[in-house]
């Protein structure tokens, strides 16, 4: 062929259709969100294996917290709503309250997510906005070197004999033992007062080491013997402990508080992305799939089709009795209470500390 | 002359809007768009917002919680401010005299490697220099000491450390150049009509360096009014600041309060640097 001015032209857009030919069929872009520390490695691992079997698909995964990403969700939403800032994503009952009732997130489809069939009926959510498959339960993390004999009781958290080492996850409801405390006496979601004299009346008598506002911070004080004891989730405590920190997790008698999580498909992707992101949420519920999560994040699967190894079903915590007494909580309710309940914690416990 | 005329407003005009025009709309336009957003949003416009409503603004600054915490960042970011120009200022006397390329290198690599440094990993650093068995109460604790362990972090102490170190670069820069403008005539004049080394510095060097201290303050004052990693990571829940509580309502999906909130801060920040900036040029403006 002659290099003529015509056929260089040429050339030059048959070389500029193919590359944005095929850009565009490896275009489709799905945005997850997952959480940070043990949560991590399996949706990664799966994300990288679909991503292999599927090279049009890029999955971009973003890993936070709910606290810090539900709202930019939801900010994302209020300025475009067909441009969510995730397709779906990993999210507690806390924030799944929040997003049903702000029409953040789309239920799923039944004939493309199969798999959530086998959640158990109780954890089914209504419409199926939502597939929540596993469980983490909050009771008492400690310092073993400090703490000879294991916690026994919600109320170790106020014995003198702690004063000033005791540390709380700052607004986190159900990870600091708030509603857990209120029930216990008296009072639920609907009036927790009883809860918040008792958190008030602890900070002033300077109970309380400090507020921490990440798993991090509270790994530190623990391992560092300036905090000994604090509420707080098993999923995260057992893997600290796996690496060798001096860290227990106890079963409070008065029951564990429970802690629903799963998959959220978020509104506005486009139909393929969403297409996409149940094809994701599907192979995520399959048995071994939640299996290795379970095992890797130390939660409790709340599939009919999985069951924990024996090693991992004799832990205490996970016992038919001690889930029997757990403390279940409304989220829904402390969604709509969490603003009011934020007022009464910082003019009465955080000013006292 | 129409070509020169033509060619004098070029260069009049257009040149220094060519110039600083990218800055302009890369710096003005986020900010006023920003404004005009938490305006908005402050006053009931947002969505899922009840249209206009001065309730939020009203809840806000009727509410002795709220006070409170804007007192605490004023305080904390005024604390900050002077300790780095404490600090910052004789760092800075020091740089500009330097005469060994080697040392200067030294000198500077020291002074401003922090800036290179993520604040988070700063923050979680002073974290484990502070805590109770960390570095400084080691140090404290050993013979002959034998001192503490003092709480040093989860308190105002941890923060006001912190943010001292993560933002003196920034009160040392202006310093270090309203320093290097000053004549060294001057001082030799001084030093030739009998004055002492504390007298050049405390009537001449000093006096002449306080329009730098100032930009210093104004600088470091608007960098710790608004931290937020800092008091978050070392305040342990006992340091109030309102960018916390900015933070904690955007978390509660409450736009309105954190907007008013924002907008407080914004007006906390700007009316101090005014202050400053009328005190600079009252006294400064007529002498240069």
């Amino acid at each position: 062929m002659l290099l003529t001015r015509r056929n260089t032209l040429k050339a030059a857009a048959a070389t500029a259709f193919t590359l944005t030919a095929g850009r565009a069929m490896a275009a489709t872009r799905i945005s997850q969100f997952i959480w940070t520390g043990a949560q991590e490695p399996v949706p990664r691992k799966l994300a990288e294996a679909y991503m292999k079997a599927h090279p049009d698909v890029t999955i971009e995964l973003t890993a936070g917290t709910n606290a810090a990403m539900y709202p930019k969700i939801k900010a994302s939403l209020d300025i475009s709503a067909n441009d969510p800032l995730v397709n779906f994503g990993f999210f507690n009952l806390d924030a799944s309250a929040k997003g049903r009732t702000a029409n953040v997130f789309a239920p799923l489809d039944k004939t493309a997510v199969p798999n959530v069939e086998n959640i158990l009926d109780a954890y089914r959510q209504p419409d199926d906005i939502g597939a929540i498959f596993c469980m983490d339960v909050c009771g008492l993390v400690y310092n073993t070197d400090k703490i000879k004999e294991p916690p026994k009781s919600w109320n170790d958290l106020f014995d003198p004999k702690y004063k000033g080492k005791v540390a709380l996850f700052d607004y986190y409801w159900a990870g600091n033992g708030l509603v857990a405390l209120a029930k216990l006496n008296g009072g639920s979601e609907d009036n927790i007062e009883p809860g918040m004299k008792i958190y008030a009346d602890a900070a002033a008598a300077g109970q309380f080491h400090s507020l921490y506002t990440s798993n991090a911070q509270l790994q530190q004080l623990l391992v560092s013997g300036e905090v000994w004891i604090a509420p707080y989730f098993r999923g995260v405590a057992l893997p600290w402990a796996a690496g060798g920190a001096p860290i227990g997790y106890s079963v409070p008698t008065e029951g564990q508080v429970t802690f629903p999580e799963g998959f959220q498909l978020v509104r506005g992707g486009s139909a393929e992305q969403t297409r996409i992101s149940q094809e994701i949420i599907n192979l995520s519920l399959a048995p071994e799939a939640v299996l290795d999560y379970c095992k890797t994040a130390s939660v409790l699967p709340l599939m009919k089709n999985v069951t924990l190894p024996a090693d991992l079903a004799k832990d205490p915590a996970v016992q038919p009795e001690a889930l029997k007494s757990a403390i279940n909580l409304d989220y829904a309710k402390m969604a709509a209470n969490h603003t009011a309940w934020s007022d009464q914690w910082n003019k009465r416990v955080k000013v006292n500390l | 002359m129409t070509g020169g005329k033509a060619l004098g407003t070029f260069r009049s005009f257009y040149v220094p809007a060519m110039l600083v025009g990218p800055a302009t709309l890369i710096v003005l336009i986020p900010f006023i768009a920003s404004l005009v957003v938490l305006g908005v949003y402050s006053v009931g416009f947002y969505p899922g917002g009840a249209g206009f409503d001065l309730g939020v603004w009203k809840t806000f600054l009727s509410d002795s919680y709220s006070w409170t915490v804007i007192f605490t960042s004023i305080r904390l970011a005024v604390i900050v401010t002077f300790f780095c120009l404490l600090i910052g200022y004789p760092v800075a006397c020091a740089l500009v005299r330097l005469d060994s390329m080697l040392m200067s290198i030294i000198a500077y690599t020291v002074i401003f490697s922090p800036l290179l440094m993520s604040v988070v990993v700063r923050s979680y650093g002073w974290l484990l220099l502070l805590s109770d068995s960390g570095f400084l109460n080691s140090l404290l604790g050993a013979w002959p000491l034998n001192l503490g362990p003092y709480r040093l972090i989860y308190n105002e102490i941890g923060v006001i450390i912190a943010l001292v170190h993560i933002l003196l670069p920034f009160a040392v820069l202006p310093l270090i150049t309203v320093l290097l403008q000053q004549p060294q005539q001057l001082r030799e004049a001084a030093a030739d009509l009998g004055a002492s080394p504390f007298a050049i510095f405390w009537k001449v060097t000093f006096p002449l360096s306080l329009p730098g201290v100032i930009v210093a303050a104004e600088i470091v004052f608007a960098l710790a009014v608004s931290a937020f990693v800092t008091p978050a990571v070392l305040g342990g829940g006992r340091v109030l600041n309102l960018s916390r509580l900015v933070y904690e309502n955007i978390g509660n999906i409450e736009w309105g309060l954190a907007a008013v909130q924002a907008l407080i801060l914004l007006i906390a920040a700007v009316g101090v640097l005014l202050i400053l900036e009328r005190f600079n040029r009252r006294t400064f403006g007529e002498k240069s």
